[in-house]
């Protein structure tokens, strides 16, 4: 089944439009939402971002400088059958509610174990 | 606590945040960054908890988490560093006291923060709308749009309300601290009037589809409680929550499966909380003991009244000789002829509707609640009860162009109907 790659980036509410309780229905529903991928073991990764992001920006005369980064928050690979079941898991992932989800298929997935063997983890 | 309670996340956040904001005013000196960093702490457990497992102490992650936040942003406002590093060093030591001190005193010092918070919250000095406004939004966490709602105002008058609010308590340098024992007699007052207000708005909402907001209830009984704890000794607080608990215990009664609106009279008396009614019952003897001999005060005498009608088994044997002295009572204390209206109610239960009739007119001559709909309802209630139904019908018809709220006008409706049934059609 093919794997996708979730970044999550979460809009930050205002503190006078997000109150204690709605904080709180959402936490319980990204509780439930994660809990159902996971029944159906649909989740390969999960992971929360440090929101800090740095990017690298290289010129053809190999000068490098770092810039801000988009602020993502949590990213998961997903299984899903195709494009369109995974743009629905992610419109309903509570996490960013509101806030932006960049869903990116991948080609290629290799397991911890199966990377080490590769090379990939031999640094 | 488990994550796969449903409901676990909202009654956590819901209860721990007035303990984090009135912490963080403490250690921050200022309301909007105080809920800045408390939301801040809310925002990062729904997104860690659900990943890497809810901590065996979330409240205290929590605020673990909002204080950490606190210093991180004095800390990066060059302006203040200086103070930061003062109130670290200040913290730091008093947090260490407090884990020398025990789990008991580090709960008393953050219930004193709490407590700091109301009294600010309900200073005497703000205007009233906004002392409800500040308490729901610091110590509930109600949004600015929430509170609108809760008292019939625009968005933006609440914003404003709630800024203002802030405004003068910094402007003023109103204190952050629990008023002296000779201050209490004119602040605390305040802070009821505020709980009560807050009650009241959760218990008849006066406006949309809902008769009840429960939310608001609990948050004002919430608070109340909290009070009765720390004034133990005062019969008004203790009055105050007693009558909370009361209505409370009624609330789920007053609606029926459908959300129509059911009065005391026919409402099903098992379904009325009766751990709560025990509970309020024992407030209620607690107050009464530590009462004023000279006369119970306001809150005192509506718990009193409250308590006839919850202990009465069936609506036969409500004691109204008991409510009609009591109500004269609170009309010496309190002047309102909202009271009065009330008052004529018990009376005419015992003096016949006649004789209610009179009254109502006596408080219609008053003129101070001519725009008050249930004074209309009142006088349709009785003439209906006389079999003078044309005169009922009329009333009705004023009552019903008075209520804003949709519960009550159905039921408004359907008396009418009952009254004078080819005209209420076209009024529907």
């Amino acid at each position: 089944m093919p794997r996708f790659l979730l970044l999550v980036s979460p809009d930050r509410p205002p503190p006078e439009a997000a109150s204690p309780a709605r904080l709180g229905r959402r936490a319980s529903a990204v509780v439930d939402w994660l809990d159902g991928l996971r029944r159906a073991k649909r989740v390969s990764l999960a992971a929360l971002v440090e929101p800090r992001a740095d990017r690298v920006e290289r010129d053809d005369h190999g000068h490098a400088a770092r810039v801000a980064g988009a602020p993502i928050r949590l990213c998961f690979v997903i299984e899903a059958p195709d494009r369109e079941a995974i743009l629905g898991i992610a419109g309903s992932c509570p996490f960013a509610s509101p806030g932006a989800i960049d869903v990116l298929q991948l080609e290629t997935w290799l397991p911890p174990s199966a990377a080490a063997e590769v090379g990939f983890g031999s640094a | 606590m488990s994550p796969e309670d449903p409901v676990a996340f909202e009654d956590l956040f819901r209860s721990e945040w007035g303990r984090i904001v009135a912490f963080l005013t403490r250690l921050l000196g200022d309301l909007d960054r105080a809920e800045e960093c408390a939301q801040e702490a809310l925002v990062e457990a729904v997104e860690r908890w659900p990943l890497a497992g809810v901590p065996e102490n979330p409240g205290g992650w929590l605020m673990t988490t909002a204080r950490n936040r606190a210093l991180g942003h004095l800390r990066a406002d060059t302006r203040a560093r200086g103070r930061a590093n003062r109130l670290h060093d200040h913290e730091s030591r008093r947090l260490e006291d407090t884990t020398s001190a025990g789990d008991d005193e580090e709960e008393a010092f953050v219930e004193s923060d709490r407590l700091r918070l109301i009294f600010t919250c309900c200073h005497p000095g703000l205007p009233r709308e906004s002392r409800v406004a500040l308490t729901l939004r610091m110590l509930a966490g109600l949004t600015t749009a929430e509170i609108a709602a809760a008292f019939l105002v625009r968005e933006s008058t609440a914003a404003q309300r709630l800024v203002r609010a802030k405004k003068a308590i910094r402007d003023r340098r109103l204190p952050y601290r629990v008023p002296e024992s000779a201050e209490l007699p004119e602040r605390l007052p305040s802070v009821l009037e505020v709980l009560y207000l807050v009650f009241n708005a959760g218990y008849a909402a006066h406006e949309g589809e809902r008769l009840i907001r429960s939310d608001l209830c609990e948050d004002a009984v919430s608070l109340a409680t909290f009070l009765a704890a720390a004034f133990h000794e005062d019969s008004e607080v203790l009055g105050l929550l007693a009558l909370m608990e009361l209505q409370a215990a009624r609330a789920s009664a007053r609606v029926d499966e459908d959300g129509e609106l059911v009065l005391l009279e026919d409402q099903h008396r098992d379904r009325w909380d009766r751990v709560r009614i025990e509970r309020a019952r024992r407030v209620l003897e607690r107050a009464r003991a530590v009462a004023d001999p000279t006369g119970a005060g306001a809150y005192l005498l509506q718990a009193e009244i409250a308590a006839c009608h919850a202990l009465a088994v069936t609506p036969e044997t409500t004691d109204w000789p008991r409510i009609a002295t009591l109500y004269a009572a609170l009309a010496d204390e309190t002047g309102s002829p909202v009271v009065e209206l009330n008052r004529a109610v018990a009376v005419a239960m015992i003096d016949g509707f006649e004789v209610g009739l009179d009254r109502l007119t006596a408080i219609e001559a008053d003129g101070r609640l001519d725009d008050y709909a249930l004074l209309a309802a009142t006088r349709a209630d009785f003439l209906r009860r006389l079999g003078r139904l044309p005169e009922a019908a009329d009333a009705y018809r004023a009552a019903i162009d008075g209520t804003t709220n949709a519960v009550e006008r159905r039921y408004l409706e359907r008396r009418l109907a009952e009254c004078a049934p080819a005209n209420a059609e076209s009024n529907a």
